[in-house]
């Protein structure tokens, strides 16, 4: 979705439209248009203030030369500005097929609403969506291989970022295959059967019986040639050394817990019980619960199934106390977690040599290191979206009146949204804040400061004036 | 590649190339009784390819590679002439497998060649190859093992086996073939071929209606795809499925004309079950809204983890549905080209065009 219409319910009013048009204007003709790569070959689209609230979007129009489109938008001066992701052989055609598809960017759509966390403010938010964008950007320079001169990104000027690839061996391909990437970078269809293999060398446990050999111990298999491995298995054993030295130093309840809820998480989404038969998983629960002491071998013999059949029975039960083995497991991870040995050969050889821990915090580490694009968990395809729109860099978001800042790599690391992306002047004016006022507009963090409003005449500097009123929530007074 | 190689891999622009620089015009090939083996042989390139498969013959010579290398336009002709979908997939699948058999066994050195015309970038190893990984989503198998996620991938590139690589040209090759067809004919070429023509027309009515019993009206639970088997056996036992499987579940059903309250019987054994709830959901997928929906492809199942695995049936399709078809065409229950139709376009139409 280009514009989500829910920023702004509101009606904006005449005036309120007229000024906000004018400030527009005096940005777009004081400002040198940068225009997007290749730009005449692709579709542009608009909304206007006349119709806003209403999200009218004006699309099919293309333009032969800078100065046209410079012309078009200082004339026009739209609310929002867009421009196709495609190329076309005939842009401003009204229909698809006309238009000739060419081949396309390739476009990651980073936004805070598609992240798992709440953010207390604004500010917060895009904090968060700052740090998904940089792990995304690990995947595409590392993984992918793509150069940073094909790589912009850029601020929506909302809640995000816009990443913009254009390495011409991106642009032909075609919607599926443009899936397989955002499967890649958010975790989907992650199979750890793939990510192991078993392990050349042989580890080895050392017990009151001497050594044993332990059951699979594996091998990420990125690690094969390289140190420290690459891709998804780098960034699994980067994450397993984390936990072990994160949980290492919690206090020992607290740690316990952890890992007891990690182990019962994991074990019983994983174990299947179809194959016993109703009467027996009965006859397990019924001893279980009537001694509570009573051993997995003693009930296996009882009923005469397999042990682990009743292990299972009893995880699906969520009878199965994990306290006893998890404390034995934890005591082993401390030590690991002390041992630069031991860290050494998870970190640089990838061997993992502990099923029953480890596959819960691998399925963590997939988790965590996931990224959470719309298009992976909502039906939104935006990135697999071959001729979608999107905003055209330094033009301004007409819902925050902030600008849509291209931005390159190191530029990026020291972007602070709320001050760089803010154009308008700090002269103070009014505004009528309207009612309803909703708690998120109620107080405005910007250029470092911060302003509380309330509902009737509010005196604010013009960035944040005209912050509010691109949100709807306040006229022009 | 030397003109023998041609003759194995004739849809290389090598291979055209080397035809392009034969010194006869295309219209002989048609005409001359010197070629009557050549228009034999690319007929019954056609035909095997609806069969068995497109066998190779033994080539010792550079005169029967040329003979082998220009039934292949013959082929092409033949088949654009005819000008019927499941002709043209069904052909140029045939050809990229026979050739797969052969890339096996080519140098490295060819290998080289063939990839760089087909603009792979790859770099070949004598066991393990790296390919970059734009033309690897190009051309990779749809399944679990396949997927980019669970490859290793280093700046881009890709590692694969020579095995692997082997079927990612096979697949280059079907995209190739495919996309080439139907090629433009001059005109009069068809009127020449009439009798090629119709033989092969006939073998296609025949293979139609071997297995052909009365229609495609019961529903044939031993035809459905292991995806499908596994979710109603869950489904039955009381697992809650996901939300997406159950969407390709519900929608798979209907697709094939099972009706919703069968479909909502299956549901009833949840522990959660709420009828209403589930007739409302069966129904909107129904398109009781006015949108049908299409059940899932196979890429799209294994998305979202609910493919569990492949059988020899699934190595040859690349929809749920058409699983469904292919396996009551295999046990003789249907006609393979009317169920095609009817289940993957008819009930689609909404959805397509959105």
């Amino acid at each position: 979705m280009v514009l989500n219409p829910k920023d702004n319910k509101n009606p904006m009013n005449f005036r309120t439209k007229n000024f906000l048009r004018k400030r527009f204007q005096d940005y777009y003709n004081s400002t040198d248009l940068a225009m997007p790569h290749d730009f005449i070959r692709r579709e542009w689209g608009f909304i206007f203030f006349d119709q806003m609230p209403e999200v009218v979007m004006r699309r099919h129009k293309a333009f032969s030369s800078g100065g046209e489109a410079a012309e078009y938008i200082r004339g026009m001066v739209p609310a929002h500005l867009y421009h196709s992701a495609a190329y076309y052989e005939y842009p401003g055609a009204g229909t698809m097929k006309e238009k000739q598809w060419q081949g396309a960017d390739l476009i990651f759509d980073l936004d805070a609403d598609h992240l798992p966390q709440v953010p207390r403010s604004y500010a917060e938010m895009l904090d968060n969506v700052k740090n998904e964008t940089m792990k995304l950007l690990d995947f595409l320079l590392d993984d992918f291989g793509f150069t940073e001169d094909v790589i912009s990104i850029v601020f929506s000027g909302g809640r995000g970022y816009h990443i913009h690839v254009h390495d011409p061996k991106v642009l032909s391909l075609e919607s599926a295959e443009r899936r397989e990437i955002v499967d890649y970078v958010s975790g989907t269809g992650l199979m750890t059967d793939f990510l192991f293999k078993p392990a050349k060398h042989k580890v080895y446990a050392e017990g009151k019986f001497g050594k044993k050999q332990l059951e699979s111990s594996k091998r990420i298999s990125s690690f094969d040639d390289v140190t420290g491995g690459f891709g998804w298995g780098k960034r699994i054993s980067q994450y397993i050394i984390h936990f072990m030295k994160d949980i290492s130093q919690k206090n020992r309840e607290e740690a316990v817990n952890e890992m007891v809820e990690l182990i019962r998480d994991y074990q019983s989404k994983k174990v299947s019980t179809h194959h016993i038969s109703p009467d027996k998983e009965e006859l397990i629960i019924r001893m279980k619960t009537e001694d509570d002491k009573m051993g997995l071998k003693r009930i296996a013999d009882a009923v005469r199934i397999p042990v682990d059949d009743v292990r299972n029975v009893l995880i699906k039960n969520n009878l199965m106390n994990f306290k006893r083995e998890t404390t034995v497991k934890l005591n082993k991870i401390r030590n690991m977690a002390q041992n630069p040995k031991a860290l050494e050969m998870i970190g640089k050889k990838g061997m993992i040599d502990d099923p029953y821990i480890f596959d819960a915090v691998v399925e963590k580490a997939i988790e965590n290191n996931s990224i959470n694009l719309g298009s992976a968990h909502t039906d939104e395809p935006v990135t697999a979206d071959i001729k979608r729109l999107i905003r055209m860099p330094s033009s301004l978001h007409g819902g925050s009146g902030m600008k849509v800042v291209p931005l390159t790599l190191p530029e990026f690391k020291k972007f602070e949204p709320l001050n760089d992306a803010v154009v308008f002047s700090s002269r103070e004016i009014d505004i009528e804040v309207i009612s309803p006022l909703k708690p998120r507009n109620s107080k405005v963090e910007m250029k470092g400061k911060s302003f509380t409003v309330s509902e009737g005449i509010n005196t604010l500097p013009e960035y944040a004036a005209i912050y509010l009123m691109c949100r709807g929530a306040a006229e022009y007074a | 590649m030397d003109v023998l190689d041609f003759a194995n891999f004739p849809f290389t622009n090598c291979a055209l190339r080397y035809v392009e620089g034969l010194d006869f015009q295309l219209d002989e090939l048609f005409s001359e009784l010197a070629f009557e083996g050549v228009r034999v042989r690319g007929k019954e390139r056609v035909l095997q390819a609806m069969g068995d498969g497109i066998a190779k013959p033994d080539i010792s010579d550079e005169t029967d590679a040329k003979m082998e290398l220009l039934s292949y336009p013959v082929a092409r002709i033949l088949v654009s002439c005819i000008n019927d979908t499941f002709l043209t997939r069904r052909y140029s699948l045939a050809e990229a497998k026979s050739a797969h058999e052969l890339f096996k066994n080519l140098s490295l050195a060819s290998l080289k060649e063939l990839a760089s015309d087909f603009n792979i970038d790859i770099t070949i190893g004598e066991h393990i190859s790296g390919i970059h990984f734009t033309d690897y989503v190009r051309f990779a198998v749809r399944e679990p093992g396949w997927k980019l996620i669970n490859r290793n991938m280093d700046h881009g590139t890709v590692q694969i086996s020579n095995k692997e690589f082997a079927r990612i040209m096979e697949e280059a090759a079907r995209k190739r073939i495919e996309s080439n067809l139907p090629a433009d004919v001059p005109p009069g070429i068809c009127t020449v071929l009439e009798d090629a023509i119709l033989e092969i027309r006939g073998e296609m009515e025949a293979r139609r209606t071997e297995f052909s019993i009365d229609g495609f009206k019961e529903i044939m639970p031993d035809c459905f795809p292991p995806c499908v088997v596994h979710a109603l056996s869950g489904a039955s036992s009381g697992v809650n499925l996901t939300h997406t499987m159950r969407f390709a579940l519900t929608s798979f059903l209907l697709n094939i004309g099972m009706n919703v309250d069968g479909i909502i019987d299956l549901f009833n054994v949840s522990p959660d079950f709420d009828e209403e709830k589930t007739r409302y959901q069966v129904m909107h997928i129904q398109g009781a809204t006015g949108t049908a929906y299409k059940s899932p492809s196979c890429s799209t199942m294994l998305t979202y983890g609910n493919c569990i695995g492949k059988d020899s049936v699934c190595e040859r399709i690349s929809h749920p549905l058409g699983y469904y078809s292919k396996k009551a065409w295999l046990t003789g229950k249907g006609k393979d080209d009317e169920i095609k139709d009817r289940v993957l376009q008819d009930r689609t139409k909404t959805l397509d065009k959105t």
